[in-house]
């Protein structure tokens, strides 16, 4: 693990060669490769790719949430420009302690399930209080309760006294996951990793959602790492697109150009296979099913789902080929 | 729930009674120490020439006021002999189940949260040990041990000899060096028990995703354990209390039984050994009754630990 | 089965099973102390050579009487097992395969054994029918069968959930042969399990009551009569007479608990997943 002391201008988070396994039946089963990401501030970057491609597991590594018996991240760094002193630390080499300050102060983590963010036997008022307190010893009662006030008014959740008072099942999906969106914002972070946080609800309430979250970026300035496997809802919001396939990126490129011209072949057959926009995005058409990260030993690891493979994506892996602020891993593509 | 259980529980009670070949009169006859007067109450308390569910009706009827007669033995009421052993018996039951769960409590913890470390292992094969162990022998040894070899604890009965010359906290003290190897024999089973189902309810409650939640939210290992864990993990724990709570009290029988504390249990053994019948019958109910009444306390406890529930 | 062997719970269960077994079917033989001979100059003598594990109050030799008290508690173990077998896993097919009003009154009466110290039940029991080995064999099988009729019923119902049982049903086969060959095996690992933990418990169960004079009457020898001498002549400082018959109750049920732990790590689905 190395230190680092200065990161590009504007570049709040950087992941510099990320790579996760998990523990299962006595092997280890690789999820990501040697991924790279970044993210500037107050950007919102999208993370696109199947079910099983390491979306998930990209998130929790971001803040070493990954159980210690179920699985590691080894061999990256995770530099974060620290918000005080413009410091800069690797999230990868940082001590418990530092570690804690990070999680939810610096940056906050919104899941896809809204009913397993929240403790099912506890009040999300003691819930709040105790997420709250840890991060702002010897806090006032006070200062408190305004703020989270204001944040459930600014996620539509009125009356902040009555959903204080509630038990999680009380409320419904959308209200729930509006109020995990309030506690993650609750201690002003800068990054929000949201890890599919519609995709549970349906479709009017996902639009919703949408639009709240596209409301709170402006208002507390967030940076975003939006997770999602429906390119529409990452058209709807993302500045710049990461696709994963098979626990590594083949694909980088600004929102816009990605979406009128996707260089790797991956990335055009999601984009094919996109409905219209408002039905909702499932990608099942295209042939073939993503290997198990890993499962693919040389090569390619789209090679075989690929309608330009040829003996050569069969043999080799392609590298990552950069050209502007575009990058793509393909033998074949542009 | 508590009414057909209550119910089945008087018919078993009622039916083993009449499994005695001959009728439960027969046996007293010929023994000398049981005067006739009280075989006659006994006729015509039970109605014993009427048929069975007749002779259960007008039985049940006065259990149902707490009516058990008298005893066979000294002739006194059995809701008095029962009422006298009674507190003896909570006395000791409260202590071993204070001793489970302020032991099982922690031990499950550590070990959940040192999942197959060496200490979780060491824990598993105590734990193990704890549950397979014949409580009443390792009551013995204890009993050999620490009352004869060494001397330092009373071995029987509940008070010294001296009891009633000694100061307030004298008394006390007397009392709890009385309690400690029944109570600490008592608690050997449910504390093994007790704390492997801890142990793998906080596995279990650990990785959930709300922990994994809480944890995103920079909050303190500590407190995911001791708050957001322990919390879930005990809910299940009371229903387990419901279960524990016959075996403690079919345990009082024999743990009362070797350390001659005057409690219920030892009235039941000693009933059961004299065929006081009427002594039996309401030590069986009211045990049966203290067993729903703690299940009952359970599901209650349940109801008010998990809001799902409460509010549905 | 070999998937069985090779785990050490279950092996090392097995052997001191087997061991129990070997002693008490042909130890007599090697060992030549009689059990029931009386030696009244011998009393109370703590283990030497000739005694290797002492003697009693009438001078018996105590090995001789562990021995042929090992004969008395497995088979105590397993014929009230047997018992407990042959009325709970009917009960808990009945139940969980017919459902509605017979499942409903099964499991009532399940609960209400649930709810009733058991052990004050065996002993009133035991002292109205009269302390015997057969008595005391009968009801432990009858008071332990309902855990047993649990599980078979929560197996058989999430069985019958099956597709292939519900298409079986819909395709006309008979009901008693869907329940005899696509059920049944099923039921049969928990059962396996909790017969096994059953034995441990049905042997303590047996030394608890003989302890207490209402299992196997003396000059008979037991383990738990044993142990009543012990207590009787606990100033004594008796040891030998609390840990060799103890030692023998916790090797036995340590043994069936780590076969049915054993079995229960390898058979049981639920928790074959966790690991």
């Amino acid at each position: 693990m190395s230190e680092k002391q200065s990161m590009p201008s504007g570049c709040i988070l950087e992941g510099e060669k990320l790579s996760a396994e998990y523990f299962s039946a006595g092997k280890n089963i690789p999820v990501l490769k040697e991924v790279d990401i970044s993210l500037k501030e107050r950007e919102c970057i999208g993370i696109a790719g199947e079910s099983g491609c390491g979306k998930s597991t990209l998130a929790l590594s971001l803040l070493r949430l990954i159980d210690e018996d179920e699985g590691r991240v080894f061999g990256g760094n995770i530099f974060f420009r620290e918000k005080k002193h413009e410091e800069i630390i690797n999230i990868a080499a940082v001590d418990k302690h530092r570690l804690l300050k990070v999680r939810g102060k610096e940056i906050s983590l919104v899941t896809q399930d809204p009913y397993t963010s929240f403790n099912p036997v506890i009040k999300l008022y003691r819930q709040f209080r105790e997420a709250y307190s840890v991060h702002n010893p010897g806090f006032e009662e006070k200062d408190f309760f305004l703020r989270v006030s204001s944040l459930l008014e600014s996620v539509n959740l009125y009356p902040p006294e009555k959903i204080l008072q509630s038990y999680p099942h009380q409320l419904s999906g959308g209200m729930l996951q509006r109020a995990s969106l309030a506690m993650a914002l609750l201690n002003e972070p800068r990054i929000l990793i949201a890890d599919e946080p519609t995709s549970s609800l349906d479709v009017t309430i996902q639009k919703k959602i949408m639009e709240t979250l596209k409301n709170l970026r402006s208002l507390y300035n967030l940076s975003i790492i939006f997770i999602s496997h429906d390119l529409n809802l990452i058209s709807e919001i993302a500045d710049r697109v990461y696709v994963l396939y098979a626990g590594k990126v083949v694909e980088t490129a600004p929102s816009a150009e990605f979406f009128k011209d996707p260089y790797h072949p991956y990335s055009a057959v999601l984009l094919k296979s996109l409905p219209k926009l408002g039905a909702r995005g499932r990608i099942a058409s295209i042939p073939g099913r993503a290997p198990q990260p890993g499962a693919i030993k040389k090569g390619c690891a789209f090679a075989p789902r690929c309608s330009y493979a040829d003996g050569e994506c069969f043999r080799n892996e392609p590298p990552l080929t950069r050209s502007g602020e575009r990058e793509w891993a393909c033998l074949k593509g542009k | 729930m508590m009414i057909p259980v209550l119910f089945g529980i008087t018919v078993i009670t009622f039916f083993i009674m009449h499994l005695t070949p001959g009728s439960p009169v027969d046996g007293l006859m010929m023994s000398p120490d049981v005067d006739a007067g009280a075989i006659i109450r006994l006729r015509d308390a039970y109605g014993l020439d009427r048929p069975l569910h007749i002779q259960y009706f007008s039985w049940i009827s006065r259990v149902a006021t707490l009516n058990f007669g008298s005893s066979f033995r000294d002739g006194r009421k059995v809701t008095m002999k029962i009422a006298e052993r009674l507190p003896a018996t909570i006395l000791l039951n409260v202590v071993s189940l204070f001793l489970i769960f302020s032991l099982a409590v922690p031990i499950g913890i550590i070990s959940a949260v040192k999942h197959n470390k060496a200490i979780d292992k060491i824990l598993a094969v105590c734990v193990f040990a704890g549950y397979s162990v014949p409580s009443f022998v390792v009551a013995l040894i204890l009993m050999m041990y620490f009352g004869v070899e060494l001397g330092w604890l009373p071995v029987s009965g509940m008070v010294s000899i001296n009891y009633e010359f000694l100061t307030f906290w004298g008394k006390v003290f007397d009392i709890a060096s009385h309690l400690i190897l029944p109570a600490v024999s008592t608690a050997i089973g449910g504390l093994a028990f007790l704390s492997r189902y801890l142990r793998s309810s906080m596995l279990e409650v650990i990785k959930q995703d709300y922990i994994k939640a809480a944890r995103a939210r920079g909050i303190p290992e500590k407190s995911l354990v001791l708050f957001h864990a322990l919390r879930n993990a005990f809910i299940p724990m009371i229903t387990v209390f419901g279960l524990l709570l016959p075996a403690l009290i079919g345990g009082s029988v024999v743990f009362e039984t070797i350390f001659s504390w005057p409690g219920m249990g030892r009235l039941a053994y000693e009933a059961i050994m004299a065929r006081d019948y009427p002594v039996v019958m309401g030590v069986g109910v009211i045990m049966a009754v203290l067993t729903l009444i703690g299940n009952f306390l359970a599901d209650v406890g349940y109801a008010a630990a998990d809001p799902r529930i409460r509010y549905e | 089965m070999e998937k069985l062997l090779k785990n050490k719970m279950v092996l090392s269960g097995l052997l001191i099973v087997f061991f129990f077994i070997l002693v008490s079917v042909f130890a007599p033989y090697v060992y030549r102390h009689s059990p029931l001979e009386q030696n009244i100059s011998h009393r109370l003598r703590a283990p030497c050579s000739r005694y290797i594990m002492g003697t009693d109050d009438l001078g018996r030799d105590v090995m001789a009487r562990v021995i042929a008290g090992s004969r008395i508690s497995l088979s105590v173990g397993f014929v009230s097992v047997g018992i407990a077998l042959l009325i709970g896993v009917p009960l808990g097919l009945i139940a969980g395969f017919y459902g509605k009003g017979a499942d409903r009154v099964i499991m009532r009466i399940v609960d209400i054994m649930l709810c009733f110290p058991t052990i004050f039940l065996i002993l009133m029991v035991i002292a109205f029918l009269g302390p015997s080995i057969y008595n005391v064999m009968m009801v432990i099988g009858l008071t332990s069968w309902p855990g047993l009729t649990r599980y078979v019923r929560a197996e058989t119902l999430s069985v019958r959930r099956r597709e292939y049982i519900q298409s079986a049903e819909m395709m006309g086969i008979k009901k008693h042969r869907i329940l005899f060959v696509h059920i049944l095996p099923n039921t049969i690992a928990p059962v396996i399990i909790s017969a096994a933990l059953g034995v441990g418990s049905a042997i303590l169960a047996e030394s608890i009551l003989s302890f207490l004079g209402l299992g196997v009457q003396p000059p008979a020898p037991s383990w738990g009569n044993i142990l009543t001498l012990g207590k009787e002549y606990i100033s004594h400082n008796t040891w030998w007479l609390l840990v060799f018959p103890g030692t023998a109750i916790l090797m036995t049920v340590v043994a069936f608990n780590l076969i049915g732990e054993g079995l229960r790590d390898v058979l049981d689905p639920r928790r074959r997943k966790e690991k």
